[in-house]
């Protein structure tokens, strides 16, 4: 009996299926995060709005290799697309609106987040940088969507605007001053 | 010793190691038991982990048996777990006390010191019984004396620590009881020590680990203790534990990375950081790789030895556990964390080295994965492994690149040389792959040896990950690898294969509105069109990138230059026109149209202003830009007048444009609103609504959105519109941002004009913007001369001069010099001329353009208005002073001879009961120089008089009242009133009683006028008066022209008095006064004052005898209810015809009220025999009355009014109905007739006494 319980629970890891439900996706926000001591590294940051996906607001720093950071960007949402249909209705009830990792690269670490709005938020972090572990992206990321609900609440910002509120780039810059 | 049992050899292998080891005495029980035990052993229960509180597991433990040899006993210090000796045996088949005492004894005590020596408390010892043994000693001490003895020496508390086997081949039941006595016990105690150790083990462990800050701690030595305790866990079919073995060495070796990284170096890490010098990838086919393992081991691996060999134990770990798919995620994980380690720790790597490992172990972990699963799960699990596909083929790449497989012109020697380095890295290939095709080590070399053979590995692999990405829906990175594969085209000078590729993903990016990697796409687009030779789209291209912002200064200008120069090449050859969207070009911003409301008239100019915002960086010539225009004639012809469109068009004359949102069309929000405008249709015959519908205005702009994306980037399927209308301006050069362009045209054809296209030419090249939105139009009107005449103020008052303005619209009519208004001159209204009269010009636009005196000549039949010389399209007003005759509404039923004999003074004779003026219409017909009709003009005078005339009596004295009442809003000043008879009668006299010469009359206010008549011989019967005043504004100090008085004329008949009635009151006899309701005796006397005379031959006199007589009769009538009639209230006298002939008539009323009560009314009618020849041409005057008693009302007002004759042709059509009537007819006696004597007398009636109200009437 013991050993039959075992046995099983063991092969579901290794099989994990995914159920694709359709979801309206929304917006797309990216950024890197580097650490202070890599002067190569630099932060991205945008998004993009309902199944169109453009992005709403993109900062890289540095700016030099801003190029490489949006085809990176643009790439992951195919896999933040594909996590928000995989945890489709599992994801409404849990109100986990964290994506976690998307895919690392050989030099970054791609995080999503997706808002109950399906405005997609991604973050492309420079991935020497050991100090920003899970749950300082997820803080992140938090705080990247408490600004964009300010940003929001402004009544004279027209939802699907490119956002150009100075409060919420000052709270990107403030991000993406390394926290370490 | 090692037992088989199944499975694959490697198996095999391990477990002979792994398995506890038995001491077994020697010589005895070494031929026998191991089939036996194996078979009776494997299943047991332990818990081994128990002090981690781990649920209990069922294990699987195989055991080896050893023979003891003392050099296998661990020494202190030992880390190897699997070779551990866990429980040792002694085997005896001693049955002899004696012999048990000589050696068996001794040779225990030896075996349990060397145990204890080695500090090992687990042992057995196992006492073989043989029956056979026991019956050929004779001095065989009982049983149990053997082995009582060996538990007394040895086993002083551990009594289970001996075993009796009793005749171990022998098949009885006694034989089996001791068997398994035997087994359960070995069970137990190889347990028992199993867990001990595993747990001594593991404690040991974590103390070797919590070691490892101190300066000699060796990571691989501590490795090697750990993967110990994980192969007992795989051992045990504990992968999962096992995994975390290995799971748990690779998170802290990743944390001294971390941390060396981080400065906090470790000694021994130092060693990992030798250069690399291999990059064989990782080795997955066996499940340890020992070369590696040895490496490590030895202290020698470098670090992608040592994580190559961590991930292949990881990575059979996980296939144990059915989780390939973890295998190929952590395997990516594993790649990146490998090369950023490597960067971390500054290991020096040979370039391209790196890309080989992570090639090879791509493929290998694919491979390895594959291998154990089917076809249909890798499909359904592509999400898993397409990493790795594209990380190689991103690898390969980038090793094509690094060894010149991509060039053109292959590799050089250089690159050669790098080649074979990279070889040399690989070494030779590992004998389990040899023998297979498609092993990592062969592709990997084959691509590496030619141009060719790279090319079809890459693509392959290229294609495969394209493949699968888009099979899996990651469109974004199917176009990304896409991108990559194109880039690889064109390198290899292939670029019609890499169009493809560019154009697919820059769709992608378009439809999703990326900036940056639109731009650099269509940047690698353009190159790739230029190559192709497709012109068109290597302009357009070129346009999109010339104007992008997220280029450099340079290469926008580099773009541009390349459209120039092409247009200058192609310049000599004309005939082919390409056509380019314009919106990358230039955009429209705006529009402002002169004159603002963008109306023009015929031949006049109009211009538009256009503001374009090149988005070229460099100044443009272009040779033409030009506005192609649709004519439509604009049916409805009130629309065509410049008023009317002026007050529908925006008032400045500007359109804006919506900034064509450059690369980011897909906004939602862009979408621009719904323009519907509702549509009613009326049916031409009788204009009823049949048809109703909405119209949405701007279709076209929401159904182009749909396909924006592909839109934008298809070559144009704007087709030039040749239209024959353009609004053109050549050589324009275009500055960087806005420019003013403006185009003049003058107007030809009325009707609209709607811009369509806009359109530059730069040599061949032409930019259309194909639609300009919203709808622009300007509109050219052609209007005919025309003139207006209106008063100034809101009404023209007759009499006095009034201003008329005259406004003469020139329309297309050029007036010259000499040009004049001849006006036919109306008898009753004079053309007042001064000589300041002054002409104002207006543009079409109410500007004034200038004044000229107007030249004004009059001739009895015409006044002629010299019109100053004015262009067409201008106005030119000018006021004059006209005064129309005042003229009164002609009394005497003969109103209408007036003022007719001229037929345009018509008057209307609308007095009604209310205050209106009477109005006159005066039509002035005006030749026009434009026309060869006459205008005719219809301006309407009021008089601002209404006059009245009655005739007032006092017995045989006559007086003639004239009230002349102000209507308008003016104060008049009235002068000279004079009242004459138009008759020839001399002997008649109007005395005027009127007392002030000059009189104020103001607005809305009555003046009367009194004369008395007198004559001296008997006045003809009807008198012809014609009342005249001067009168002048009040306000005017001077009035250039006399004024006309104002004249009345009317008609008095029957003014002499040939009746008086007089009626008295009397109280009842016996009483002084009247009392109210007594009755009281009325008279009435009627007497006749003179002889028969003109007026008294009509029907109701009657001859007898030369005897006059004439009917009349009398009523009695209180309107005031003061009286009640008692009786006979009328009657019929019959009055003859002489003077003095009085006739009297008794009645008896009664008083109602008391006080001073007027007497009632008597009044006397002619009564007129019914004459059925007369009845149908009824006397104006003549009413008919059913009931003589109920008398109409009206009759009274005409009694009073004294303007009878004047009225009584309104009258005649109401009475008419009555005609044929055989009744007696009454006619009113006319006013001057019958007099009244007792008017206004009063009786006074005293309240009765028995009344207690009392009521007074006073009057």
């Amino acid at each position: 009996m013991a050993l039959q319980r075992w046995r099983s629970e063991t092969s579901l890891d290794g099989f994990r299926g995914s159920l694709p439900v359709p979801l309206r996706l929304q917006e797309l926000e990216c950024w890197e995060t580097a650490s202070m001591m890599r002067p190569g590294g630099g932060h991205v940051l945008g998004w993009g709005p309902a199944q169109k996906n453009y992005p709403l607001y993109i900062r890289s720093v540095p700016t030099e290799n801003e190029l490489k950071f949006h085809y990176m960007v643009h790439t992951s949402l195919d896999v933040v697309d594909e996590k928000i249909s995989a945890m489709g209705k599992a994801l409404v009830d849990q109100r986990e609106l964290y994506l976690g990792l998307l895919y690392p690269t050989e030099d970054y670490k791609v995080y999503g987040y997706v808002t109950n709005s399906k405005v997609k938020f991604v973050m492309v972090v420079d991935s020497s940088n050991t100090a920003l572990r899970d749950n300082e992206i997820r803080s992140m990321f938090r705080k990247l969507h408490n600004s964009y609900t300010d940003v929001m609440c402004n009544p004279f910002y027209n939802p699907g605007d490119r956002i150009q509120s100075r409060a919420f780039d000052g709270m990107v810059t403030s991000m993406m001053i390394p926290v370490c | 010793m090692f037992k088989d049992r199944g499975g694959q050899k490697w198996r095999q292998q391990r477990r002979g190691r792994l398995f506890g080891r038995r001491r077994m005495d020697r010589g005895i029980g070494g031929k026998a038991e191991p089939v036996c035990l194996q078979r009776w052993l494997p299943e047991k229960q332990a818990s081994p982990d128990r002090s981690y509180g781990r649920a209990p597991k069922m294990i699987h433990l195989e055991s080896n048996f050893v023979q003891f040899k003392e050099e296998l006993l661990p020494k202190e210090g030992n880390k190897a777990l699997l070779t551990f000796p866990f429980l040792h045996i002694y085997w005896t088949e001693c049955c002899d006390t004696e012999v048990y005492k000589a050696t068996v004894k001794d040779d225990l005590t030896k075996w349990q010191n060397v145990l204890k020596a080695h500090s090992s408390v687990d042992w057995l010892i196992v006492v073989v019984e043989n029956d056979a043994k026991k019956k050929n000693k004779t001095n065989i001490l009982p049983r149990t004396s053997i082995v009582d003895k060996i538990r007394n020496d040895f086993c002083n508390k551990q009594s289970d620590r001996c075993v009796v086997l009793s005749d171990p081949l022998k098949d009885s039941s006694r034989t089996q009881e001791s068997w398994n006595a035997f087994l359960t016990k070995l069970r137990t105690l190889l347990l028992m020590s199993f867990t001990k150790n595993l747990g001594k083990f593991e404690d040991d462990m974590r103390t070797l680990r919590e070691k490892r800050t101190e300066p000699g701690w060796s990571f691989c030595d501590y490795f090697m203790v750990q993967e110990e305790l994980a192969f007992v866990f795989e051992m045990l079919q504990q992968f999962e534990d096992a995994l975390v073995q290995y799971d748990e060495l690779d998170a802290l070796f990743s944390q001294y990375v971390v941390n060396f990284g981080a400065g906090d170096g470790a000694n021994w890490l130092t060693f990992f950081c030798q250069p690399v010098k291999s990059w064989n990838g990782l080795i997955l086919r066996k499940p340890i790789d020992m070369e590696k393992r040895g490496l490590i081991q030895r202290q020698e691996a470098t670090l992608l030895d040592l994580r190559s060999y961590l991930f292949s134990r990881q990575c059979t770990l996980l296939l144990f556990l059915q989780r390939p798919w973890e295998v190929a995620q952590r395997a990516l994980e594993l790649l990146h964390s490998c090369v950023q380690e490597l960067k971390l720790l500054e290991v020096s790597v040979p370039p391209g080295a790196l890309d080989c490992w992570v090639f090879l172990s791509c493929l290998e972990v694919l491979q390895r994965i594959e291998g154990c699963c089917d076809r249909a799960q890798i499909d359904s699990n592509i999400a898993h492994t397409v990493g790795l596909w594209s990380y190689a083929t991103e690898k390969l790449k980038s090793l094509g690149y690094l060894c010149g497989l991509v060039s053109e012109q292959g590799p050089n020697s250089e690159d050669l040389n790098r080649t074979v380095d990279l070889l040399a890295g690989l070494g030779a290939e590992r004998p389990e792959t040899a023998n297979t095709a498609q092993s990592p080590y062969k592709k990997l070399k084959e691509a590496l040896s030619s141009v060719e053979a790279f090319e079809k590995h890459y693509l392959d692999l290229s294609h495969a990950t394209i493949e699968m990405y888009t099979s899996i829906g990651r469109i974004r990175s199917a176009k990304f690898v896409g991108k990559d594969l194109a880039e690889f085209y064109m390198r290899k000078k292939s670029p019609q294969k890499a169009e493809i590729y560019l154009q697919g993903a820059l769709k992608n990016y378009l439809a999703e509105g990326w900036a940056l990697p639109i731009t650099h796409t269509r940047k690698q687009l353009a190159e790739c069109q230029k190559h192709l030779g497709q012109i068109e789209n290597y302009l357009q291209t070129s346009s999109l990138l010339a104007s992008d912002q997220h280029l450099t200064e340079n290469e926008r200008e580099y773009f541009c230059r390349e459209i120039l120069s092409f247009a200058n090449r192609q310049a000599d050859s004309p005939g082919h026109k390409i056509v380019l969207p314009m919106h990358s070009f230039a955009q429209l911003r705006d529009l402002r149209f002169t004159p603002p409301n963008a109306v023009v008239h015929v031949g006049g100019v109009l211009s538009v202003e256009v503001t374009v915002c090149s988005q070229m960086p460099v100044p443009v010539l272009a040779e033409q830009i030009a506005v192609s225009v649709h004519f439509s004639v604009e049916k409805d012809s009130y629309r065509k007048t410049a008023e009317w469109l002026a007050k529908h068009k925006t008032a400045n004359g500007v359109v804006s444009f919506p900034a064509e949102t450059s690369p980011f069309p897909t906004s939602q929000n862009s979408l621009p609103a719904l323009e519907l405008c509702e549509v009613f249709e009326r049916s031409p015959s009788d204009s009823s609504l049949h048809t109703t519908g909405i119209i949405c205005k701007n279709v076209h702009m929401l159904l182009r959105k749909q396909e924006s994306g592909a839109s934008l980037e298809a070559p144009s399927g704007a087709a030039l519109e040749a239209g024959a209308h353009m609004l053109k301006r050549t050589a324009v050069t275009l500055e960087p941002g806005p420019n003013a362009i403006t185009f003049r045209t003058q107007a030809k054809e009325p009707g609209t004009y709607t811009l369509r296209q806009l359109c530059a030419s730069v040599g061949p090249v032409w930019f259309v913007l194909p639609h300009i939105y919203p709808l622009v139009q300007y509109d050219v009107y052609s209007q005919e001369p025309q003139l207006h005449v209106e008063p100034l103020a809101d009404s023209l008052l007759a009499g006095i001069p009034q201003k008329v303005k005259f406004t003469v619209t020139t329309g297309h009519y050029t007036v010259k010099n000499g040009d004049s208004l001849q006006l036919s001159n109306v008898e009753a209204m004079l053309i007042l001329c001064h000589e300041e009269n002054r002409a104002v010009i207006y543009s079409n636009m109410r500007e004034k353009a200038s004044d000229a005196a107007l030249r004004v000549q009059s001739s009895d039949k015409v006044t002629s208005i010299g019109l100053p010389a004015a262009p067409a399209y201008h106005m030119i007003e000018f006021e004059l002073e006209v005064l129309s005759l005042p003229s009164a509404p002609a009394t005497g039923g003969e109103s209408t001879m007036l003022g007719m004999t001229e037929p345009h003074g018509k008057h209307k004779d609308t007095q009604k009961a209310g205050h209106c003026m009477a109005t006159m219409d005066h039509k002035v017909s005006i030749d026009c120089p434009w026309s060869i009709y006459s205008t005719v003009i219809s301006l309407t005078f009021s008089m601002p008089f209404r006059t009245t005339h009655s005739l007032l009596s006092s017995g045989t004295r006559k007086y003639v009242q004239v009230c002349v009442q102000n209507l308008s809003e003016l104060d008049f000043q009235l002068s000279d009133s004079h009242l004459v008879d138009t008759g020839d009668s001399t002997d008649l006299r109007l005395i005027p009683l009127n007392t002030e010469s000059e009189q104020r009359i103001h607005s809305k206010q009555a003046v009367f006028f009194v004369w008395e008549l007198k004559w001296t011989r008997e006045p003809p019967p009807s008198l012809h008066c014609r009342f005249s005043i001067g009168f002048s504004p009040a306000s005017e100090e001077r009035l250039s022209v006399p004024l006309k008085p104002y004249t009345y004329e009317f008609q008095v008949d029957n003014f002499l008095t040939l009746y008086t009635v007089r009626a008295e009151i009397s109280p009842p006899p016996g009483t002084e006064l009247c009392k109210t309701g007594s009755l009281c005796s009325l008279e009435v006397s009627v007497t006749r004052l003179s002889d028969l005379s003109e007026v008294d031959k009509d029907e109701a006199l009657t001859e007898c005898d030369d005897y006059f007589s004439t009917k009349l009769m009398y009523e009695v009538v209180d309107n005031s209810s003061n009286w009640a009639v008692c009786g006979k209230s009328s009657g019929v006298i019959s009055m003859p015809v002489a003077a003095r002939a009085t006739h009297r008539v008794h009645m008896e009323v009664m008083p109602l009220f008391a006080g001073y009560l007027p007497l009632p009314d008597v009044r006397l009618f002619k009564y007129l025999p019914h004459h059925s020849a007369h009845s149908s041409q009824l006397d104006a005057d003549s009413w008919i009355e059913n009931d003589s008693l109920s008398v109409d009302k009206h009759v009274d007002d005409q009694l009073d009014s004294g303007s009878v004759q004047s009225r009584g042709s309104t009258r005649s059509v109401a009475s008419s109905e009555h005609k044929g009537l055989p009744m007696p007819r009454l006619r009113a006696l006319p006013p001057g007739q019958a007099f009244n004597a007792s008017a206004g007398t009063q009786v006074l009636v005293i309240p009765s006494q028995d009344d207690h109200v009392l009521e007074v009437s006073v009057t």
